[in-house]
């Protein structure tokens, strides 16, 4: 099996794909309108219905996204390793079952991509460090092998700074990735591979990871949709670990639907993770319909939003608007006092089970680390003590209990998904509600919610949380803000 | 803490952990670890009771088939 950034064979091009028939496959019919003139903008939705009645072949629909990746990915870096050659033979497979009538469902001969933290058999696994520049697990992380079993095409591992430690950044093993509404800008991070290849139709769905806020970020930033699910919903097995409290999997896409459906793949039990939650899984796309009439969204009140970009204001301003006039009901809420201190407890519990994970690379191969701050960072952790870690944990119980209290008064709470956008300053921000949500373990999930103006042309995102398992009311807020407006159908002018 | 107490410091807790840091890693690390401090120092301003326990690590919930065996 030939892997490679580029070890594919350059499929054929839509125009080729018109007209032709294969595998029992109709050619390719007229797209529906989200995806432009190529199927690689196909929402995950729109290109199931296709597959499953026959009417796209998912070799073409793998085919076309190998094209663009082969086409584009020299720009975006959105890609550490992609698995052309294994993609097309199990997209072939796929269109073998469904030709045969043996469907698996929604995810069957979808194009996905995983995190490069992700463990996948026989493919390396980099975390873009050097440490780990040449490990090829025996083994696919739990969230790989559910991905496979739904009949997903693997694509390619994305891209990540070292270690998932930050924003994307140069000095790790591979070039950072840049972000398609602006190639001279940051893509957020640290799942900025899923974000960006999301955004430049390089994928059809992806994973990413989120400790720090590193889904919600990139998803904001290049507009796209993001869910970091309740700690314990989504299985960490087989994931490169920043830190064991704090790490969460969850699903990136175009569109919340699509969300919602990966996420009824990725979530459930897992008993090779100890901290995944025994607790049924709800078929998450019945809530897509629900509507937010009745509903009680608590948001900050406006002192708390200081430093925040105006464009970022006023996008958020409009969304609420969206939401008043389809039937929701929005109440400012105070927070809670120890609010103040969760940023530092999420740095001191993250850093401090960061260096314990880092322990045996900072002993074997602490000369191997990328020119990033990675091996400063987990030094110094290391000198974190048992004491001053357990106060942070007992500062973030307290905290949760607090915040429980008042996720009791709302139904979902809604902010801004990032201060600024891509690569704008945001001044002495006075909470920028990202951590928060990693610290308590809380479900929060980002989606677009305009542009800025200043710079012009720079996705905006709005984030929308909720009490713990409580995904469904998310997605309900979210599908029907999506229903009202039109931010999702956007495409960057990449060329 | 003056720099030099801190690095000082920084240099015996590591070797304490059983991992040494050269005076080039200790030069490298010190800002940061300062600000590792300064957050541990606004934590520590949160009031809390002496009963407060840490959050739970693992959530424990029945493991998978004991309630038919309970049940049984």
């Amino acid at each position: 099996m030939a892997i490679s950034r580029r070890g594919f064979v350059v499929g054929s091009t839509l125009a080729a794909a018109l007209g032709r028939r294969l595998g029992g496959f109709e050619a390719v019919p007229p797209l529906p309108p989200g995806a432009g003139t190529d199927p690689a903008f196909l929402s995950l939705t729109e290109a199931a219905a296709l597959i499953r009645a026959r009417k796209l072949s998912p070799v073409e629909l793998t085919r076309a996204i190998l094209d663009r990746i082969d086409r584009l990915d020299g720009k975006v870096h959105a890609f550490i390793t992609v698995a052309g050659d294994a993609a097309l033979a199990a997209a072939r497979a796929a269109e073998r079952e469904i030709a045969a009538g043996r469907y698996r469902g929604p995810l069957h001969g979808i194009p996905f991509g995983v995190k490069d933290t992700h463990y996948t058999k026989g493919i390396r696994t980099t975390a873009n460090t050097p440490v780990l520049v040449d490990f090829v697990p025996d083994t696919d992380a739990t969230v790989v092998a559910r991905l496979k079993q739904a009949g997903g095409i693997l694509v390619g591992k994305t891209h990540l700074p070292e270690f998932s430690f930050g924003g994307a950044a140069n000095g790790a093993a591979f070039p950072a990735t840049n972000n398609p509404w602006d190639l001279s800008r940051t893509p957020g991070g640290s799942s900025s591979g899923s974000g960006a290849a999301l955004a430049a139709g390089l994928l059809t769905v992806a994973t990413g990871g989120d400790t720090s806020g590193s889904i919600r970020n990139p998803a904001t930033l290049c507009g796209v949709v993001g869910m970091k699910p309740t700690y314990g919903r989504v299985s960490r097995h087989g994931i490169i670990v920043i830190s064991w409290s704090l790490d969460h999997v969850g699903p990136m896409t175009r569109t919340v639907a699509d969300n919602a459906t990966l996420l009824n793949v990725l979530a459930g039990a897992d008993p090779l993770d100890e901290t995944s939650a025994d607790l049924a899984v709800p078929d998450y796309t019945r809530a897509l319909t629900r509507g937010v009439k009745g509903m009680r969204m608590g948001v900050p009140r406006p002192a708390m939003f200081e430093g925040y970009h105006p464009d970022v204001l006023r996008a958020y301003r409009d969304a609420l608007d969206v939401f008043r006039r389809v039937g929701a009901t929005v109440v400012e809420v105070d927070m809670p006092p120890t609010l103040e201190a969760i940023d530092d407890v999420q740095t001191i519990v993250r850093i401090a089970e960061a260096a314990s994970y880092h322990e045996p690379f900072l002993a074997a191969h602490a000369e191997q680390y990328g020119r990033t701050n990675v091996r400063r960072d987990v030094e110094s952790g290391s000198l974190i003590t048992a004491v001053q870690y357990l106060r942070a944990q007992k500062v973030r119980a307290k905290f949760q209990k607090e915040w429980l209290a008042l996720f009791r008064t709302f139904d979902v709470f809604v902010t801004p998904g990032m201060p600024a956008p891509a690569g704008e300053p945001a001044a002495a921000v006075k909470q920028p509600f990202r951590r928060v949500f990693n610290v308590c373990g809380f479900p929060a999930l980002v989606q677009p919610c305009g542009f800025s103006t200043s710079p012009a042309g720079l996705p905006i995102g709005l984030q929308i949380a909720a009490k713990p398992f409580d995904e469904e009311t998310i997605y309900a807020a979210a599908a029907a803000f999506e229903r009202e407006t039109s931010w999702h159908t956007k495409r960057p002018a990449l060329t | 803490m003056t720099d030099a107490e801190l690095k000082h410091a920084m240099k015996v807790i590591a070797a304490v952990n059983g991992l040494p840091l050269s005076d080039e890693r200790i030069e490298r690390d010190a800002a940061n670890y300062r600000d590792l401090l300064d957050s541990i120092a606004r934590i520590r301003a949160v009031d809390l009771p002496l009963e407060a326990e840490p959050s739970p690590f693992v959530a424990l919930t029945p493991a998978r088939g004991d309630a038919r065996k309970a049940s049984a």
